[in-house]
């Protein structure tokens, strides 16, 4: 009797180590299968990394290959990159200056590295409107300089082409951080902390309107939009991405279908989730307890990109170390970055 | 007079006499209700602090939970305390973004990052032309407080138990009385209406301090052990080395009253930069050494 249970006990080990070994087979043939797919495609992605001494701004091919510094300025720190929808500039944070002469400001890049063109002073956490035409920022609360992301108050939105600044029209936006603006161009999402009657909270507001409101079962931080608009990828806590369905209507946004995408123990963090130009795909950060704000030391974090379509099925791009964070695709098909 | 007796009269005293120095604003405050009143000083950027006499308490309680034991005696050097937590306004007239869920410019501060609640006392300190106490490693997530040093900390909880219970021993500074008399003293779930209030607007304890019990649970500085009493030293216990949490004390507004008692300990994680998960019921108070400034 004896005999027989201990022989039904090592079959199920054996059976269960023979499952094991096939599951992680099958993941390793994913990641070999995203790897490869991420080569075909016609997108790069940008990003900032601490260079020992300073944070530049780097781009590679969508599957880690071709990496290269598109700043090269010592004396300054370049931060949250966010490409055109064209993939042709980038609008950026620079903290420069020492002391109390240290600022916050928002600048704009061509796509080969020159043109480094200041847009607004005392600024923080550009994005792109859709049409490429006009950028929106939000300025800093106070003159001092911080770290703080949530340091902010307003929102600007600044044409290209006429050079001209108009604030939004509603005068309470405060504290906002990590905004997007939607493909649509009807709306922006950011993040409040302290700030609007919030707590804290995801939000989704009209580009030209009053009305704010709480993005339903999008708890934690950071959403962004995918490019149709019709899905929001955030971060529900320090380890874990979700991703979910969203409508914006003049009612407010709804959402189902949360899921999550990327999910990492513990003693690890994911961040900065930002979609892919196909929408297939989520670049995000990755790595061991750190900063995950604009401009914090987050050593060891690496840039990764994630089938958004799947669970854990995501590879890291870069291996360097360095304190790599808030990726931002772009497309290179019509000489855009890096062409 | 047995020798614990007139110590902490004799260290009171002195520190009196140390007080009486240029660019200190210094008076007596009658909030001791018959006892003898503490001086109060004016700091210079405008923020009242209690000049503390050293001296011997029993810390802990032998009725309470099973961290608040055993009950040891524990010496306090003499320090300086804000009447008051932190308020809004402090951290807006430094320049610093207020994070508080509940605004209002005498509502205290909460819903802070530990690296927020650290960054105000270095700049507090750098705005009087203190040395910083705090050496914070943004990337660790790690800070250590220099004790020496001469500008803004968080009191021990030690330190905080040793001003809350303004030399009582009873469960409460204000003795019996039960939760009629806590109403009086404190802002909790009874009657906050589920947010802050203004600082100061409940009765203060023996020695002039606002606001122990609830408003807002109390960042110290220490890290919670709840073993830590069975070791910890006689004097100036600064807490154990290493902590996953950070001590909090004097319960909230949306504390129950149990939590509103003088030897009540809590740990909660610090979350060092991490604002996502901060809390609306956690803010501060701050100390410094009674130098003159």
């Amino acid at each position: 009797m004896g005999k027989r249970r201990r022989g039904r006990t090592r079959w199920a080990l054996i059976m269960f180590l023979v499952g094991a070994v096939a599951v992680l087979d099958a993941r390793a043939d994913e990641r070999s299968d995203l790897r490869a797919a991420l080569g075909k495609l016609p997108y790069g992605i940008v990003y900032e990394s601490y260079r020992g001494s300073d944070w530049e701004l780097f781009a590679m091919q969508a599957d880690g290959s071709a990496g290269r510094n598109l700043t090269r300025s010592p004396s300054t720190d370049d931060l949250y990159p966010h490409a055109s929808p064209d993939g042709k500039r980038i609008c950026f944070v620079v903290d420069e200056g020492k002391g109390k002469a240290r600022s916050r400001n928002v600048y704009l890049l061509g796509a080969d590295g020159t043109g480094r063109k200041l847009l607004a002073r005392n600024a923080r956490q550009p994005c792109w409107g859709p049409d490429g035409r006009r950028v929106a920022y939000l300025p800093g609360e106070f003159d001092r300089f911080t770290t703080t992301d949530y340091a902010t108050r307003g929102l600007v939105i600044h044409d290209l082409a006429t050079g001209r600044s108009r604030r939004h029209v509603n005068d309470k936006l405060h504290h906002l951080y990590n905004p997007c603006w939607s493909p649509g161009g009807g709306w922006f999402t950011a993040t409040v902390h302290g700030g609007m009657g919030h707590r804290h909270a995801n939000l989704a507001f009209p580009a030209a309107g009053q009305g704010v409101f709480k993005i339903p079962h999008v708890g934690g931080c950071r959403p962004d939009l995918s490019p149709d608009g019709k899905r929001v990828s955030w971060n529900p806590s320090d380890h874990a991405i979700a991703v979910a369905d969203v409508t914006l209507s003049p009612h407010g946004p709804a959402v189902t279908n949360v899921r999550k995408v990327v999910t990492c123990d513990k003693d690890h963090e994911v961040y900065h989730s930002d979609w892919s130009p196909d929408g297939k795909y989520l670049a995000f950060s990755y790595g061991p307890k750190g900063g995950e704000q604009v401009g914090a030391m987050a050593k060891g974090w690496h840039i990764c990109v994630a089938d958004a379509s799947r669970t854990n099925v995501w590879i890291a791009l870069t291996s360097d170390g360095q304190s790599n964070k808030e990726p931002d695709w772009f497309p290179v098909a019509r000489g855009g970055l890096g062409r | 007079m047995t020798s614990t007796g007139w110590w902490p009269a004799a260290c009171l005293l002195g520190l009196v006499a140390l007080t009486v120095a240029p660019g200190l604003s210094c008076r007596k405050d009658g909030a001791g209700g018959g006892r003898d009143p503490l001086p109060i000083v004016r700091t210079s950027s405008g923020v009242e602090m209690v000049l503390l006499p050293g001296g011997f308490f029993e810390m802990g309680s032998a009725g309470g939970e099973r961290d608040e034991r055993p009950v040891h005696r524990v010496w306090i050097d003499a320090l300086l305390m804000d009447r008051t937590e932190v308020t809004q306004d402090q951290f807006r007239r430094l320049q610093m973004p207020d994070p508080s869920h509940f605004k209002g410019p005498r509502r205290p501060v909460e819903h802070a990052t530990f690296a927020e609640v650290v960054a105000f006392c270095n700049e507090r300190s750098a705005a009087e032309g203190l040395g910083a106490c705090y050496r914070l490693d943004e990337q660790r997530g790690t800070w250590s407080c220099d004790f020496d040093a001469t500008g803004y900390r968080l009191p021990t909880e030690a330190e905080w138990e040793y001003a809350c219970r303004a030399s009582t021993t009873a469960e409460r500074y204000f003795g019996p009385g039960g939760e009629p008399a806590l109403r009086k003293h404190a802002w909790y779930a009874a009657n906050a209406s589920k947010a802050t209030h203004p600082v100061g607007l409940k009765k203060p304890n023996g020695w002039g301090l606002y606001d122990l019990y609830g408003n807002v649970a109390e960042w110290c500085n220490d890290g919670y052990d709840p073993n830590y009493y069975r070791t910890s030293p006689a004097r100036n216990p600064a807490g154990p080395p290493a902590a996953r949490l950070v001590v909090l004390r004097g319960g909230a507004w949306n504390s129950k009253p149990d939590a509103c008692r003088s030897a009540a300990r809590a740990g909660e994680d610090p979350k060092f930069h991490d604002v996502c998960f901060t809390r609306d019921s956690v803010g501060f108070r701050c100390v410094r050494k009674p130098i003159k400034d």
